[in-house]
């Protein structure tokens, strides 16, 4: 029996106070009498004894404290472990982390836990049930509950390992979730203990079963790898960039290896290095005339790893975005557009309804400050002083020197603005309808607002730039940035082009990809796969395999690479404290460890028997009544 | 000196006495008169002899005629001896109803009878020992005397009934009546020493004197019971059940001793100090009459 709260014993606290009640009801009135002997027969020939009769008269408080002693039992959630006979829940837990494609003599570590796996599934009796646990970046649950010893080896025969770091801790947390009191389960977790702690992990349950594998009869394993590869832009040239390689020997001998860098698929660095065991160095390059959208870098040594050996970074030139600035004499505006590289700007000091359907179609964002559309919105919008028919807003005069009183934080707009304070002379004063969202508010109208439809993304500032000091603030080129971002975010240079494995990859879309509703992607493995999106930001999860990926839009062509960039799992030698001590079980033929607990061997299903505890409790209140009930007619 | 019975009550027992005297056969007359083969003058029949009896009662002038030998028969003497041995044992001094005064007033009226009946009168006291100190009294006039003695006595010592009988036993007495006035509630018991009246040719009467509580107790609850005399303490519940138990006990060792009374020819007086003590002493005068033990 084991007690699974045993917070519930705090009830035990009563029998002290208990005996001291009784205590206090026994004192004696005292009394002279000149008949003791005949009391003393009368007693002696009580039930027969005089011991059995100060037992009785000690049995109410023996009872009432059996009684407290079986609440507190209950609280505390008992549970009985039977060793046979009730089924028994099982749940696997396989680690496909990257270091689990270690290869070895024959196969790769997977390989050796698949077998493990089906090898405890077919051990299991008729009865018992069995989850399947993937351990990888994220826990995921590939087969419920089920006694189909088939569909379980099915499950397990179609499961790979990933390229992606390993979290097992996540994965465990998540199996004992399953393991609950009323139905204890078995944890398998089947792993080749590289890259974490084990024992840690394992020993203060006895629920978790580890399985190691491969083996002590294998050989040490070996590796080579890349930890970390960046590349840039050289500061102050055009065509020069810097290369940035980590590399690690995680051997135990020195390794001497070739290190390349491509520059799609143009060798640009062919160098010999050789580390010492255990050491890593970073390595910096510098490359000229070099114009690269692609760079690979690999080293070529044997050992028993591959995923690290070859790395990929991606460098996206950031796109052109088209820009028409109509406005009379807008200094401010004028400027600040003129600072941002990567922005195609046009200025002009009307636009005629002519050319209005042509302009808007060409350019990314129309800027119109202080000048009244010529034509229907569609497309993106940033409108100074202006307001057009379609923005569902209705003016309602001229406010005069409005006063700030904050940012919606909840807008990509006003992000880094929260503390910014400005004077306005005078600005339009509207009433918003519900699709408009306000971003700056004062203390008679909202300032600035956006809308967003399926043919329109605006930004409106109700009030002339001229006609206050925003310009001259420093939160002014922020709040343009801002804007830009959120008009056209699929022109903004991408942040990251090189992810780590399991990380998911997001991009913007236009209104017009949106309305597209679908992406492509090219995997590693060249194959392409396309994805349904249903807003203006796609996101791709299923990162788990280093390489190259493309991403293809009706608008735009994109790329990126995942790399493993792990350190603890490039490391797959099988730490020290997971390795020793194993040994081989005469059923299963697996190998465990020593060091779980001789009660992991025992096959045992836990039943709740609170529910029992109660009832002999109650009894116990039944016959304490019975002879409440009798004192008093004897009284 | 504060009388221990009131005036009333002894011009009652005067006119019973006077009463008895008249008819003969009054109901005093069980108290102080016993017919038994004497050695007065008055003679009152023959009888067989027998091996051992005194040769100087043979009546030989029978024999000549007869030739057969016959010892004649008198009246023994109308005097005798009345011993009253009172109880004044711890035991008799406490509990609601003092049974030591009511022990006090029977013996008061049992010498007044006697000393009025001119009867040997001889009054002492028992706990541990036995008072023998004493000597006996005879002639109405000596009540004065009696009364002073009974009035000193305290309640005091432990009761230890046979050892006090034993020994008036064994102190050569003349046998006659011995009103044994005790509670007898002694662990101990009382057998051996009436068995030893017996033996000395006493005639023993016991009036056994018990507060109602000692029959019916009352009292409930966790007790703590202190025996008076010897100290010792119980403690226990008392509840309705024990109450029952005990009664039956007590009801049990009233029975016992009046059983070994009668299988002894012991003369056995249950007075309950419930029971005003006029009621008690006149009512047994009555059943000492009905029973024909009378003289």
């Amino acid at each position: 029996m084991e007690l699974t709260n045993y917070n519930g014993l705090w009830a035990l606290g009563f029998i002290p106070v208990l005996i001291l009640i009784h205590s206090l009801r026994h004192r004696s009135v005292p009394r002279q009498t000149t008949t003791l002997f005949i009391w003393e027969q009368v007693l002696k020939q009580e039930s027969g004894s005089v011991s059995l009769g100060s037992w009785i008269k000690n049995l109410s408080m023996l009872i009432q404290i059996l009684i407290i002693i079986l609440f507190s039992l209950g609280l505390a959630k008992p549970v009985w472990f039977t060793k046979k006979g009730l089924p028994q829940d099982h749940i696997l837990v396989l680690d496909i982390s990257a270091s689990m494609k270690t290869t070895l003599e024959s196969g790769n570590r997977f390989d050796h836990a698949r077998t493990a796996a089906i090898g405890i599934i077919e051990s299991l009796p008729h009865s018992d049930r069995a989850m399947i646990l993937s351990a990888g970046t994220t826990p995921f649950i590939e087969q419920s509950f089920s006694s189909d010893r088939s569909a379980l080896k099915q499950v397990l025969r179609k499961l790979k390992a990933s390229d992606v770091p390993g979290d097992m801790e996540k994965a465990v947390h998540l199996a004992q979730s399953f393991s609950v009191a009323e139905r204890m389960a078995r944890i398998h977790v089947i792993t080749d203990g590289a890259g974490y702690d084990l024992p840690s992990l394992t020993r203060s349950d006895d629920r978790i079963h580890p399985v190691i594998v491969p083996g002590p009869e294998h050989q040490p394993s070996r590796n080579v790898g890349i930890t970390r590869f960046e590349f840039r832009k050289q500061k102050g040239s055009a065509s020069g960039f810097e290369a940035l390689v980590r590399v690690r020997n995680y051997m135990t001998d020195p390794a001497v290896f070739k290190l390349q860098i491509f520059s799609d698929r143009q060798s640009i660095l062919d160098q010999k290095i050789g580390l010492d065991a255990g050491e890593h160095r970073t390595l910096i390059y510098r490359f000229n005339n070099i114009s690269p959208s692609v760079l690979k870098a690999q080293v070529t040594v044997r050992d028993d790893f591959d995923v690290d050996n070859t790395v990929w970074a991606v460098f996206n030139y950031p796109p052109k975005l088209r820009v028409y600035l109509v406005s009379k004499g807008g200094f401010f505006i004028n400027q600040i557009l003129g600072v941002y590289p990567h922005l195609n700007l046009t200025v002009s000091e009307s636009l005629p309804a002519s050319s209005w359907d042509e302009v808007v179609s060409r350019n990314d964002i129309v800027i119109l400050d202080r000048v009244a559309p010529q034509g229907p919105l569609n497309g993106s919008f940033l409108l100074i002083d202006s307001l057009p028919k379609e923005i569902p807003v209705t003016q309602a005069g001229i406010v005069d020197t409005p006063k700030i009183l904050g940012w919606n934080s909840l807008s990509p707009i006003a992000n880094s603005l929260r503390h910014t304070q400005f004077k306005i002379n005078t600005a339009k004063k509207v009433r918003l309808d519900k699709q408009v969202t306000p971003v700056l508010a004062s203390d008679h109208s909202p300032l600035i607002y956006t809308f967003h439809d399926d043919r329109v993304k605006a930004v409106i500032m109700g009030f002339d730039l001229e006609n206050s000091d925003l310009p001259l603030r420093v939160a002014f080129p922020v709040l343009i940035k801002n804007m830009i971002q959120w008009l056209a975010p699929e022109k903004q240079p991408f942040a990251f082009t090189s992810l780590a494995a399991g990380q998911p990859f997001a991009m913007e879309l236009s209104p017009h990809e949106t309305r597209d509703d679908s992406v492509q992607v090219r995997l590693p493995s060249n194959r392409w796969e396309r994805f349904r999106v249903s807003g203006s930001r796609f996101e791709f999860n299923p990162t788990h395999t280093v390489g190259l990926y493309k991403v293809k839009t009706s608008g735009q062509r994109t790329q990126f690479s995942v790399n493993l960039f792990n350190e603890n799992e490039s490391d797959i030698t099988i730490r020290r404290g997971n390795q020793v001590n194993h040994h081989q079980d005469s059923g299963t033929g697996l190998i465990h460890p020593v060091y779980r607990k001789e009660g992991m061997d025992r096959k045992k299903s836990a039943k709740p028997i609170w529910p029992l505890v109660l009832a002999m409790a109650l009894i116990l209140i039944g016959f304490e009544f019975m002879l409440w009930l009798q004192r008093i007619k004897g009284r | 000196m504060e009388s221990i019975l009131d005036e009333s009550f002894l011009r009652k027992l005067e006119s019973i006495r006077a009463a008895a005297l008249k008819g003969g056969q009054g109901v005093a007359s069980g108290i102080h008169r016993s017919y038994k083969a004497g050695s007065s003058q008055e003679f009152m029949d023959y009888r067989r002899y027998h091996p051992g009896d005194d040769i100087r009662y043979v009546d030989w002038t029978v024999f000549g005629r007869t030739d057969r030998l016959f010892i004649k028969l008198f009246h023994a003497e109308k005097e005798q001896t009345l011993y009253i041995l009172l109880d004044v044992s711890r035991s008799m001094g406490s509990g609601p109803g003092s049974k030591a005064e009511y022990a006090k007033k029977t013996a008061a009226a049992l010498s007044y009878m006697g000393l009025a009946s001119q009867d040997q009168v001889w009054v002492t006291s028992f706990s541990e020992d036995l008072d023998i100190a004493r000597e006996s009294e005879k002639g109405k006039h000596l009540y004065l005397s009696v009364q002073e003695y009974i009035s000193s006595l305290g309640s005091e010592g432990m009761t230890d009934f046979n050892g006090a009988l034993e020994r008036f036993a064994a102190s050569g007495n003349t046998p006659g009546t011995v009103v044994v006035i005790s509670d007898l509630l002694d662990p101990g018991g009382y057998k051996d020493g009436f068995r030893a009246l017996l033996h000395s040719r006493h005639k023993p009467t016991l009036i056994q004197i018990l507060d109602p509580e000692e029959i019916r107790p009352r009292f409930k609850g966790h007790v703590s019971l202190e025996d008076v005399e010897s100290g010792k303490i119980r403690h226990f519940l008392v509840n309705k059940i024990r109450l029952k138990r005990y009664e039956h006990r007590m009801k049990e060792f009233l029975l016992d001793i009046g059983q070994f009374c009668r299988q002894r020819g012991i003369d056995y007086h249950l007075a309950d100090t419930g029971i005003a003590f006029e009621d008690f002493f006149l009512g047994y005068l009555q059943s000492e009459h009905l029973t024909g033990k009378s003289g």
